[in-house]
């Protein structure tokens, strides 16, 4: 058997170079601790092989054996299935959260579902319409009890154009809230293809990576690039040999490789808000995330949504649709109860066909400043050019006579009779305040509902968060035992080396030299 | 289990973000006195409030209503008890004037004030509460609703209450005298309020069950034909200054017939007024009800409310000391 002379040197120094280089790695994850989308790294070592394949002739391996340790990468501890998990949870929770979030901007928008103590919202100015009839009706011949069922009519107008309003205005808002998602988007499809493009370079370039160890930081940037991705969409990543990915945005291929696609916003002349792929034109077809919750609450328009685009959730215009059915409700009684007098009779005036002719009280406005009898809804209800021209007491039936029947009637049919609301396919038999309660209702239900499962969802998603970062997160005290560890063992490899000099020394100094 | 540090400092944060809403939810729910303001907070007590209160404002507006009419009806009464002194004091006077001992000059002197107390009648009749005559039926018009014409006959509403009778509808009628042509007598329409009765409506015609008749024809209290409280007043007057002692006599006896059913409808305004209190006292226990069921829904339970309050302080305190005493350890802090 014969070793070199200096063979435990190359021995111990291959251990010192390891554990300074796994020093390192524990300081730059202990550098990393908290910073955002890092995966904790650690250096792969193995013990130097040896064989003796290369020797023309069967020899001894002895001498060669116990050649140290090598690093052979440094890597991340990554699960790609719990990504796609926790992707796949977050992408729910984000569509749940912003349903949410978005019907409770529209429960805001209705006023009295979103405090119900409220008095200046529908509730109360329903309140003031029946009050001041009542109020009426103990003086049905006096200017001033018909100037408060003026006023309290014109109350109720402007509450039912402010809630309008309010709808419009949440359709604006989020409208341009999902071009700004939408942008987003496109700016991470972007950027995905493009950390693409460097890793596989960096990869394919062989000089510092390979196929078993890549550029980790660049995985982690791409990575919390795809976590963001999913929060606006469901996405599944299917990993290239060459380290780049193709990323599915829905159905659909949103990057791959360095190639990418993008989205636009677009509004049709129905009102109805797409989402295309610039590629092909077409919808995007996704289940989950922002995007889908802001496409369902600007185009849902309840069970009987029948034009393309729209869909049967309960959103922006299933809401606005109801507000302008119950303003049609609140025209149609108010201008089919209070007749016309016939000054001769002291009755009610009929026409040729023998029909009462009521009078005008409510039309839509026009916006010159006249009103009209058809295309009444929310957003135009008003007071007619009628009753305002006349005054309040245009309102009064007799002004000679109690008669106080006709408010009587009209508080009847406004706050106990049953009146049949027909709106998006769906019939409501109640009256106008079991109408509107029943409208703040199911929004509250529905707000409720996503709330709910928001909460399901993102516990979830946590849940994956929390195993994920199991695996891939730091935890200092890990570090501190590691760095513990690393360092003894280069202590170890030190004194090794110590020990070989001494060994060398009397090998060279001391051997032969006895007696001298 | 691997503990990562961002996963304990996640869940911390996650955790102190909770229990920081919990105790400021509590603490809303203390100020505000309600345990939730958004229907989606609780949505079957938020659809139960909203209603309660529709049905709530329904009952003050129709308890208000109850007060206008109980006023209306009361003051009715005092007029009608000012009429029954009047009577009273009409029939003294005949039986004075019946005893034999008066001169013609007497005889007048007593038919002055027999007219000045028909007067005083008519004017009780022509009473107004806010725009509505008290007796005059519906009518709010600037025509007194009793007059004496040209004739000194007695009119209501323009006709001539002698020739005034009820058809078989119980409308009252006019007939005229000479063509014996039929006319409804105007301005008769009958008045009802909204008392909290559960009204219901046909058309704009009330259900007479369920709503409460505010208004009164003159001609059901002093009568119709020529046995009418005025009438009978003036044929008084007639009789004491012609000295005809006889006919007073006549007439006393028909307008003693007449003032007792004048006190029926007295009582019978009386017993209006009672029942109109039971209904102020109904509406208010149901108003009273509402206010306690809509406070048991969404009002705040002060005793549960201040627990739920120490347990978030508790938690809040506890984890604010995990901050400051736990997180910030490692096993770097020991080497």
């Amino acid at each position: 058997m014969m070793r070199s002379t200096f063979f435990g040197f190359e021995t111990a120094k291959t251990s010192i170079f390891t554990n300074q280089k796994s020093l390192d790695i524990v300081a730059n994850n202990l550098a990393n601790v908290n910073t955002v989308g890092y995966t904790r790294q650690y250096v792969n070592r193995a013990s130097v092989v040896v064989n003796g394949t290369n020797n023309r002739v069967a020899s001894n391996m002895i001498p060669v054996l116990g050649q140290g340790v090598q690093a052979l990468g440094v890597t991340q501890t990554r699960d790609n299935l719990l990504d796609q998990r926790f992707r796949e949870e977050y992408a729910q929770a984000s569509y749940h959260g912003d349903m949410a979030t978005i019907l409770s901007g529209v429960q805001t928008a209705l006023g009295d579902g979103f405090d119900i103590t409220n008095t200046s919202g529908m509730i109360g100015a329903i309140q003031e319409v029946y009050e001041s009839l009542y109020n009426y009706m103990q003086e049905p011949t006096l200017d001033t009890q018909a100037t408060l069922v003026y006023a309290a009519f014109n109350n109720i107008c402007t509450v039912i154009n402010q809630i309008n309003t309010n709808l419009e205005n949440c359709m604006t808002q989020y409208t341009e809230d999902l071009e700004l998602d939408v942008s987003y988007v496109n700016d991470l499809a972007n950027q995905i293809a493009y950390l693409n493009g460097v890793i596989s370079d960096e990869i394919m370039n062989g000089v510092s990576y390979n196929d078993d160890y890549g550029p980790n930081e660049l995985y982690d940037a791409r990575n919390l690039l795809l976590d963001e991705l999913a929060s606006y969409g469901d996405i599944t990543v299917i990993e290239n040999v060459d380290g780049s990915v193709d990323v599915k945005f829905g159905e659909d291929y949103i990057v791959q490789g360095e190639e990418y696609d993008q989205m636009f916003v677009n509004t049709d002349a129905y009102g109805t808000v797409w989402v295309n792929w610039v590629s092909s034109g077409q919808q995007i077809d996704i289940d989950s995330g922002s995007i889908m919750a802001s496409m369902e609450v600007l185009n849902g328009h309840g069970m009987y949504a029948s034009i393309n685009g729209q869909n049967f959730s309960q959103g922006i215009p299933y809401y606005q649709n109801m507000m302008d059915t119950f303003a049609t409700g609140l025209v149609q009684i108010a201008n089919t109860t209070v007749p016309e007098l016939d000054e001769d009779t002291g009755e009610p005036r009929t026409d040729i066909n023998g029909a009462i002719v009521y009078k005008t009280l409510l039309a839509a406005n026009t916006g010159d400043g006249g009103t009209k009898l058809n295309g009444i809804t929310a957003g135009n209800i008003c007071l007619s050019s009628e009753w305002v021209d006349n005054g309040a007491n245009y309102f009064i039936f007799n002004k000679d006579e109690y008669i106080e029947e006709y408010a009587q009637q009209l508080a009847y049919k406004l706050t106990e009779s049953t009146y049949s609301f027909q709106a998006n396919g769906e019939v409501f038999n109640g009256t106008f305040g079991e109408f509107f309660i029943s409208l703040t209702s199911k929004l509250g239900s529905d707000v409720s509902f996503h709330e709910g499962r928001q909460e399901a969802y993102a516990i979830v998603a946590n849940a994956y968060l929390d195993q994920r970062d199991a695996i891939s997160g730091v935890s200092s005290d890990e570090e501190t035992a590691n760095m513990l560890m690393f360092q003894k063992s280069y202590e170890a490899a030190s004194r090794v080396m110590t020990t070989m000099d001494d060994l060398l020394d009397i090998i060279i100094n001391r051997t032969g030299r006895v007696g001298l | 289990m691997r503990v990562a540090d961002r996963t304990v400092n996640r869940q911390y944060l996650s955790n102190l973000n909770s229990v920081k809403s919990d105790f400021q939810k509590t603490s809303q729910q203390i100020s505000s006195g309600n345990r939730f303001t958004a229907v989606s907070e609780d949505v079957s007590a938020a659809t139960r409030v909203l209603r309660l209160r529709l049905s709530m404002h329904k009952e003050e507006v129709q308890h208000e209503t109850v007060g206008y009419v109980y006023d209306e009806l009361s003051a009715a009464e005092d007029n009608m008890s000012d009429i029954n002194d009047i009577l009273a004091e009409v029939y003294e006077i005949a039986i004075k004037a019946q005893n034999g001992t008066y001169d013609d000059d007497d005889l007048a002197i007593m038919g002055t004030e027999v007219k000045n107390l028909k007067e005083q009648v008519l004017n009780i009749l022509n009473t107004k509460y806010n725009e509505r005559f008290t007796f005059g039926g519906s009518n709010s018009s600037s025509q007194e609703p009793y007059s004496f014409d040209d004739d000194g006959d007695v009119c209501y509403n323009g006709y001539k209450v002698d020739n005034i009778s009820k058809n078989d509808d119980g409308d009252y009628i006019y007939t005229d005298p000479d063509t014996f042509t039929e006319t409804l007598i105007p301005m008769e329409n009958d008045v009802y309020f909204d008392v909290g009765m559960g009204i219901t409506m046909q058309g704009s015609q009330v259900d007479t069950t369920t709503a409460f008749k505010v208004s009164f024809s003159g001609l059901d209290f002093i009568g119709v034909g020529n046995d009418n409280i005025l009438t009978l007043l003036q044929n008084m007057e007639d009789a004491l200054n012609s000295g005809d002692v006889d006919s007073v006599g006549t007439i006393e006896s028909r307008l003693t017939i007449r003032t007792k059913e004048f006190r029926a409808n007295i009582t019978e305004m009386g017993s209006k007024c009672n029942f109109l209190d039971n209904r102020l006292s109904t509406l208010e226990r149901s108003i009273d009800t509402a206010k306690i069921r809509i406070d048991d829904l969404m009002g705040t339970d002060y005793e549960d409310a201040i627990i739920e309050l120490s347990m978030n302080e508790a938690v809040l305190t506890a984890l604010q000391n995990m901050a400051s005493r736990i997180l910030p350890n490692s096993l770097m802090n020991f080497i």
